[in-house]
Formats: structure tokens, sequence, C-alpha cells
């Protein structure tokens, strides 16, 4: 049986326009094989994709980091280092009484989307994504992308977004998702986070953060926040609020332009 | 330090004979580059490699948003074998170590012959990240090897010391350095089979290190070492730089 399998993103690949695909592996075992057959069969894997991906992405674990050396020798690039944080929150734990900012939080409702697209477009917050990343997306495909993810998370029936209004103005927000449970526990999500860049500093994330546990329905329940290996300020918010660091995860991309190099 | 300079740029690099005993090939380390623009680095590195006589394995820890060095050192060939993470504890007299975790274990300072053997043990047998743990194509044998050997090399270089003992037998050890009331913590561990005894070695040594007057303690960790990190965050540690190791194992007789 092949080690890696080809899988299409069909609305990914929609929504980009380009033939968008994952690669699958059985991640318990892939790094028990020998690494020149790894290699070589990721070779193989590259050129049965060539006719049908435009795009291949490569996301794993840290602890699959045997093919993080070999995807780069075959020509992928690391394009994002996520720092995966899972916490089990107690929110009794959390009572925040310190106003530490005079504004107000609120959840955001469909009215919102422009205010909030507005800032994460003017503002072009500062976090890392592969989907800012010029060799793979547009500015434009970019921006819509993430337009989308605001509208989404507005609309389901399972997200949200909280929103901080300073003088009328919105100036940050944090979208959150309810995901199936864990271990008999809630589970939520915190997706995109902003702030504007005038206002960092202010213990707003800390706010959000404190909103976010007050209007979960439920008292305990896991808790993931992610962000990219690169974004200093949010890693440390996430340690002073005592964020539990769960995995790292490795996101590679592979770019067809002509074809495949032939050698090994 | 040897260095080489292209117009205006500068790359400098190191001799690493410690890690080509545990490796058995040449090894260099590019300590730091000074660049203007793309052609420079590109240059640089080009120059660099041009110096190597026999197979080599080379290795660079640069900052992980530097885009320009990401670009040219993928494009020469080197990949990111290890991203890493400098953290630091500012304010460490304000912090109170036995409200984290328990911190009165007798540890000691002084070690002997049988210490520094035991200690090498535990470095070679609990260490499975780092620069080069976390790179496939080395031999993790000769990793493992490496980080042994890296233990008589501190104590050569008179570093400092705390370690935990159970029964005369080593458990926890942590080598570190002190300058301007600024503690660098390079290298540290349990013996396997005792991860909980780190959370309360940890938290000694660092009370100890605290009423010595230190005001920064300081380190670098994997990001792939989840648990360890999360240890120093629990203690408040917070994120200060990223960095990747780029490797390259530079073949000298295939390239002619």
């Amino acid at each position: 049986m092949d080690l890696f399998q080809i899988k299409p993103q069909t609305w990914e690949s929609t929504f980009f326009d380009k033939s968008i695909c994952d690669i699958a592996f059985d991640k318990q075992t892939l790094c028990t094989k020998d690494i020149n057959i790894l290699k070589e069969q990721l070779f193989f894997t590259l050129k049965e994709a060539e006719n049908t991906c435009d795009l291949l992405r490569l996301s794993f674990s840290a602890r699959n980091s045997c093919l993080f050396s070999i995807a780069q020798q075959l020509g992928f690039e690391v394009v994002e280092i996520r720092m995966v944080h899972r916490t089990y929150i107690d929110s009794s734990d959390y009572q925040d009484t310190e106003k530490h900012f005079d504004g107000t939080i609120r959840i955001a409702n469909i009215s919102d989307q422009a205010a909030i697209f507005k800032l994460l477009q003017e503002e072009n917050m500062n976090f890392h994504s592969r989907f800012k990343n010029s060799a793979y997306f547009t500015y434009e495909q970019g921006m819509n992308y993430y337009g989308h993810w605001i509208k989404q998370a507005l609309s389901s029936e399972k997200s949200s977004v909280i929103v901080y209004e300073y003088k009328n103005n919105i100036i940050g927000f944090m979208s959150f998702l309810e995901s199936p449970e864990e271990e008999g526990s809630p589970v939520y999500r915190v997706g995109l986070t902003g702030i504007s860049k005038k206002f960092t500093g202010k213990g707003i994330y800390k706010q959000l953060d404190s909103y976010l546990y007050s209007i979960i329905p439920v008292p305990n329940f896991y808790l993931y926040n992610t962000t990219h290996i690169d974004n200093i300020a949010m890693l440390r918010n996430y340690s002073k609020r005592r964020k539990s660091l769960y995995q790292t995860e490795y996101i590679l991309y592979y770019q067809y332009d002509n074809s495949v190099d032939e050698s090994l | 330090m040897e260095k080489i300079v292209v117009n205006n740029a500068q790359l400098n690099y190191r001799f690493t004979p410690w890690d080509e005993k545990s490796f058995e090939m040449d090894t260099r380390e590019i300590m730091s580059v000074e660049y203007q623009d793309e052609n420079d680095l590109a240059q640089l590195i080009e120059e660099f490699e041009k110096t190597l006589k026999s197979d080599t394995l080379v290795y660079f820890r640069q900052d992980s948003n530097d885009q320009i060095a990401k670009k040219i050192l993928l494009t020469h060939g080197y990949y990111i074998a290890e991203a890493s993470l400098q953290i630091k504890l500012t304010k460490v007299n304000k912090v109170d170590f036995s409200k984290i975790y328990r911190n009165n274990l007798e540890i000691d300072e002084q070690i002997n012959e049988e210490d520094i053997k035991q200690i090498e043990d535990i470095a070679y047998h609990s260490f499975n990240y780092s620069r080069f743990h976390e790179d496939p194509f080395l031999d993790i044998e000769k990793s493992r090897i490496r980080y042994a050997n890296w233990i008589n090399d501190l104590i050569e270089q008179g570093k400092k010391v705390y370690v935990y003992r159970q029964n005369d037998e080593i458990i926890s050890f942590q080598f570190y350095t002190v300058e301007n009331n600024k503690a660098d913590l390079i290298l540290g561990g349990s013996k396997e089979g005792y991860g909980m005894m780190t959370l309360y070695f940890f938290s000694t040594f660092m009370s100890d290190l605290q009423k010595k007057g230190i005001k920064k303690m300081e380190t670098m960790i994997s990001a792939s070492n989840i648990g360890i990190l999360n240890t120093y965050m629990s203690f408040g540690y917070t994120n200060e730089r990223t960095f990747f190791d780029y490797h390259k194992i530079i073949n000298i007789s295939k390239r002619g």
C-alpha cells in the first residue's frame, strides 16, 4: 500500500480557483519507516499528483519530524508552523474584575461584518498566515478567504464572533467555534483574533478571552487556541492566560510550476 | 571565529570539532550573517561553501522571521531541521516558585567523576529533541553520542551545574552560566522515568538562582518539545524570539 495518499480539497479548490490537494498518511507509523523509502514514496506521490493538483499541502505534528526535512528536500516550502494550545478551562479560575481599558465587549451580528473586515484589511493585522503568502495566493484571494471566514463565523449556528468597541469603533475581535466533545467535555476553538495595532498592550486580549469564558454556556470546557510560531505577542498572551501547549504543527506547500525535478 | 566578506556583507562561522567527533564528518556552524540584500547573502553562502574541503555538515540557527535568509538558504539546498523558541523569565524576584511546584529538593552544585558518567548517561538516553535529534538525515545514535559528549565539554568549560540525587544516583541536572544577573540555562534533563521530578527540580534550582540575585533566566527549547515548553511556561516564561535551524550536508565528492 502507498504510504501517501492524495486527497483533493474540493471547497478550497473552488474558492481559490486552483486544484488544491492534501497528502494523507498514517501519522502513527510513518516515522518508523526507512528514511530513503519515505523520500522515494513522497517523490512518487509528487509525480502522481502532477496532473491533478496545482498545489499540494502537507500538514503534520512535529512528532512526525522525519517528514519535515524530507519534504523540504523534495521542494516543499514551510509556510506555517502552528502552535496549538489545548487548555481545560474552569471559568471560575478566571474571574477578571480588573478593567484594563475603557471599552465595551459584545457578541457581534451580521451587520458588524463590514466593520470587522475593514479592521482586518486596514490594519493588515499582525498575524502570519499561508493565505497571506504571495507565492501561493494573491492579496485579493487571501482577503476574500478571511472575508468568507468572518461571514461564516457570524452566520453559522456553531460559531460566533465577539467584538471590542471603543468610541463606537470596533478595535478588536475574536471568533470561536463549538466543536465535538472530547473526553466527555465540550470543546471550543478560537479562530481568528485581531486587535488594532493602536490598541495593543492595553489588556484587550485578556478582556476578550475573559468575555469568551463568560458567554460559553458551561463552566468547564476544552479551549483550543492556535497561533503561528512567529506571533510572539499572541504566544505571550497565551502564556499569561495559562494556555497549555498541545502540539506544534508544520504546514508545507508544494506548488507545481512546470514539472517535478526528475532527480531524487 | 572565521569570516567571509563579500562587498560590505559578512558571514561568521566556526569549526565545531566537538560535533565532528560525534558525527564523524567535518562540521561547521554559521554563527551570523550581516547583509544588505539577497545577492550579498547568496554570494556569502557560495564563498563559504568553497572553503569546504570534504563532506561537511553545515548548520545555521537564524531568526525565523528572516525571509531573505530563508529564501536564499532553501534555494542553496539547505533545509529547516528544527524550529526553536528562545524563552525568558523576567522579574525573577517577583516569582513565588513554591506556589508553582514544591521547591525544597536537596540539590548540589558539586559533582564527582561518578556523577559525570551518570549525567552523560542521562544526556544520551533522555533527549529526543534538538537541532540534531530532529534531523532524520543524521544518525540518531550519533546525535545521542553528541549530547553525551557535550557534558564533558561543559565541565571542561567550567560551566556551573545543579544536580539532584536520590540514593547517590543522579536524577536531574542543569548546566548554566551567569552574566550580569542573567542565567542562561544551557542543558538540563532528568533520568528516564523521573519526568515528574523535573518540575520539582526546576522549581528548586530556579529558587536557588533567585536567592543568588538572578533577575532574568533564559533558555532555548525545540518547538517540538511540548512537555518541557509547558513546564517552563508554568513558571511564567514567555517567548522572546523564534529560530529556524538550517542544515545542509555537503557532499564534496559528489560535487566534484
